[in-house]
């Protein structure tokens, strides 16, 4: 699928906050069933890039493009294939979950969303919770309807932050299912996370952030080869390597 | 206090104090800044001493502040022993309860690093108040004389309000009631405004003039018991020198020693009262981050929102469950069924109380379009709270303000038109047809004018988000006063702005319609109109100006600041 344009383009992209660099000119692409992992310490600038991928923050320099369509140009037509996940779920305290996915169709334009927003929730184990307010729900289950609500609209491109926070077992797995058939359905996915198991169990591919500055982009292969790793070593052991960091001894 | 404490305390302390004058390089909060030293120097008395005239201190000015102070001291206690039903505990922040409580410290070295910051926070406090009501103080004492009084009555409130609150408690786990500390709490109240009352030094039957109602306050308030709680305050704002005022302040300090032995002999085991109150407070202030109110059960939803549509419908949709009750059909076809019953029930009344009613309905209608907005600024915060969610949704930044709004300007316009309702009942009842035409006018100038009004709030928020930040962390100090003070003068200054040329059109209309033979009714009304689209214009063009603004808006560096 990387013949195809790509679905997530992001070029040049540099974010400033007052002398501080926080990315500086970051260039990749994510093709349509591609997952790519978004690594580096500590601000490295990776919510940065989310943040501007998302249409959360405005770029200093550089473009970003969802499916085509420019974020600074053609704003509404690149998010309405946009869903983003943030690390803490976040949503509407005075609707509840119904009302939340009424309001999201709406804004994203779905025609008859009552049969999918019904599967969803049944899917999610959400449909007992359709009457409760956010404060009524656990956090599992805020980020189930945060799922609910960014799935409702069958986006091509999905961005994750920590998307494992605060999940119990089942959730986790069920988080992991979700990111595969999504890729697998042709969605373009950009994941960040500190979790490098995570990362390798579902990433095709890897880009790993040092002080806003790309240090490796590629598939993990590429990346193990850039870095001279052994054949069969960990995205963790590429990671140390990558950015120099050192792990506690025993 | 322990070192650890001290370290707390003092790192505490400059870091707030750098990170206030290090926001000041932001030209908002430097302006801010600017104005609120402007306005403390033009009108509370940093110019130096006030003019002699202002020295000159009339007894009924000081019988206002001696019943000023009874009733604020009345107000203060009847709040810590009848009104306030939370447990009692110390103020301490999540992180402290977190580290501190679970560290090696002595209970007494965490209730001396409790007072400290209170005091502080007092002192900074009595700054502020002082120097707000120099311009209504009588007398010459010296503003830092002042201040010192003030910290001391403040602190003499807080203490009394932290004994009063242990005391409560105490009693109550020995099986002594809430009903019988309010019973006793009222009886002695009773009892020392009685004995006051029998001790002054005032006739009591002669009580007709304005000199006499000052006389009798004066007398009143100056007899012990009761002048022994209002005499030392009232003394130490009116005192002309330190001289004067030191045995006061020494009185004070007396009565903040007893207040702090009460305090330390009730506390008890005030851990455990403090945690609780701490969850209690973390579980608030989490609710009012994700900007949830005190709403135990979901509304429905107001009308049926088809899942194709403008995204402004949305939010309309959105904010009118969020207004709850207001939105309800009950409430909105209670308000004008309630006035308009009350206009028919009054329309024959022959003391003509009916028309004036009507008449205080228009004038109310009209003054609710003016200033509605400036209080029901739901749609702000609730803006700001959902930002990062609301921020990666294919809506456009006008579409989000206009959906916000529309809410708010719909409950504001629909209360102003019900309150119209009686005017029109008096019209039935023979009013002249110049009152009607009056009446429409101000119903269909007033919509444009709440709309205007509400999207200035909207305005302030993206272009000075620390003005209206929802979270109760926003920035305090000297400078946020002054944002808080320019805020007001904005927004006046905006309406003018929205009515010069609206009026302006509206009255040159108005007065060609009235040269060319039409009637004054129908010239007003006339004038209404043309105005009204004056500001409608208005309206759009800020609405796509803000609208850009908003998608532009970069919430990590704004909010950081």
């Amino acid at each position: 699928m990387a013949d195809s344009p790509p679905l997530i383009s992001i070029a040049d992209l540099s974010k400033v906050y007052d002398t501080f660099l926080a990315v500086d000119r970051l260039t990749f692409e994510v093709h349509a069933g591609q997952v790519l992992g978004l690594v580096g310490p500590n601000g490295a600038g990776k919510t940065t890039t989310l943040r501007c991928i998302t249409g959360l923050i405005p770029p200093t320099n550089g473009k970003v493009s969802l499916a085509g369509f420019s974020l600074a140009t053609q704003a509404i037509q690149a998010k309405q294939r946009l869903a983003f996940f943030p690390d803490e779920p976040r949503l509407f305290e005075h609707l509840t979950v119904w009302q939340h996915l009424n309001f999201i169709a709406r804004l994203y334009q779905v025609p008859d969303f009552e049969p999918r927003a019904t599967a969803l929730l049944s899917d999610l184990a959400l449909s007992d919770q359709r009457e409760s307010l956010p404060r009524q729900l656990s956090r599992g289950m805020k980020q189930k309807l945060v799922l609910a609500c960014g799935l409702l609209h069958r986006p091509t491109c999905v961005v994750f932050d920590e998307p494992l926070t605060g999940l119990d077992p089942g959730g986790i797995r069920s988080m992991k299912v979700v990111i595969r058939q999504l890729a697998a359905e042709g969605a373009a996915i950009v994941l960040s996370s500190h979790l490098l198991s995570l990362l390798e169990e579902v990433c095709s591919h890897v880009l790993i952030l040092k002080g806003g500055r790309k240090i490796a982009y590629g598939t993990l292969d590429e990346v193990r080869t850039q870095f001279s790793a052994a054949e069969g070593a960990s995205l963790e052991d590429v990671f140390f390597q990558a950015t120099g960091g050192e792990t506690a001894k025993p | 206090m322990n070192a650890a404490l001290r370290y707390l305390f003092r790192a505490t302390l400059k870091n707030g104090a750098v990170g206030q004058l290090r926001r000041l390089r932001e030209p908002r909060y430097a302006i801010g800044a600017g104005f609120v030293l402007f306005y403390f120097w033009a009108n509370a008395g940093l110019r130096g001493p006030r003019a002699p005239d202002s020295l000159v201190q009339s007894l009924e000015s000081t019988a206002i502040q001696s019943c000023a102070v009874l009733l604020v001291t009345l107000g203060f206690a009847t709040y810590a022993w009848v009104i306030r039903d939370e447990e009692p505990g110390l103020r301490f922040t999540e992180s402290e309860i977190a580290f501190l409580f679970p560290a090696p410290l002595d209970r007494s070295e965490l209730l001396r690093f409790h007072l400290a910051k209170t005091q502080l926070r007092l002192l900074v406090s009595s700054l502020a108040v002082t120097l707000i009501s120099l311009r209504f103080m009588h007398g010459a004492a010296h503003t830092v004389g002042r201040v010192i009084g003030t910290w001391l009555v403040f602190s003499a409130f807080s203490f009394h309000s932290l004994g009063a609150g242990f005391t409560r408690q105490w009693l109550t786990l020995r099986g002594i009631g809430p009903l019988v500390h309010k019973s006793v709490y009222g009886l002695l109240v009773i009892a020392a405004v009685a004995v006051s009352a029998h001790q002054a030094d005032f006739d009591w039957a002669h009580l007709g003039t304005k000199a006499e109602l000052a006389e009798a306050a004066l007398a009143l308030t100056h007899a012990p018991p009761v002048g022994w709680v209002v005499g030392p305050v009232v003394a130490g704002m009116n005192a002309s020198s330190w001289r004067d005022a030191a045995p006061l302040f020494g009185l004070l300090v007396l009565i903040n020693l007893a207040l702090v032995f009460w305090v330390t002999a009730t506390i008890g085991r005030f851990e455990d009262a403090t945690l609780r109150r701490a969850q209690q407070t973390a579980i608030k202030e989490s609710s009012r981050r994700v900007g949830a109110r005190e709403k135990k059960r979901p509304s429905p939803s107001p009308f049926s929102l088809k899942s194709v549509g403008s995204g402004t419908t949305a939010f309309v949709w959105s904010g009118l469950i969020s207004s709850g009750r207001w939105a309800r059909p009950a409430t909105l076809l209670g308000l004008p069924l309630l006035v308009a019953l009350g206009a028919l029930a009054l329309r024959n009344n022959p003391e003509e109380l009916g028309e004036v009613l009507s008449l205080a309905g228009l004038l109310f209608a009209a003054f609710l379009a003016l200033t509605g907005p400036l209080f029901a600024r739901g749609g702000v915060p609730r803006m700001f709270d959902q930002l990062e969610l609301v921020k990666t949704l294919p809506v456009s930044g006008r579409s989000v303000i206009l959906g916000e709004m529309l809410p708010t300007i719909g409950l504001l316009v629909w209360a102003q038109w019900s309150l119209c309702l009686p005017t029109f009942f008096s019209q039935a009842n023979g009013m002249a047809v110049s009152n009607a035409a009056l009446v429409l006018s101000v119903m269909v100038f007033g919509p444009p004018i709440t709309a205007f009004l509400t999207l200035v709030p909207f305005g302030i928020g993206l272009y000075f988000p620390a003005w209206v930040r929802p979270t109760g962390d926003g920035p305090r100090g000297f400078e946020a006063i002054g944002q808080r003070l320019l805020f007001r003068v904005v927004f006046l200054g905006l309406l003018l702005a929205a009515l010069v040329p609206a009026l302006a059109l509206g009255l040159a209309v108005g007065g060609l319609a009235r040269g060319l033979a039409a009637s004054w009714s129908g010239s007003v009304v006339l004038a209404s109109i043309f105005a009204s689209a004056v500001v409608v214009g208005e309206v759009v063009l800020a609405l796509r100006w803000l609208g850009g603004r908003y998608e532009r808006f970069d919430f990590s560096k704004e909010l950081a600041a």
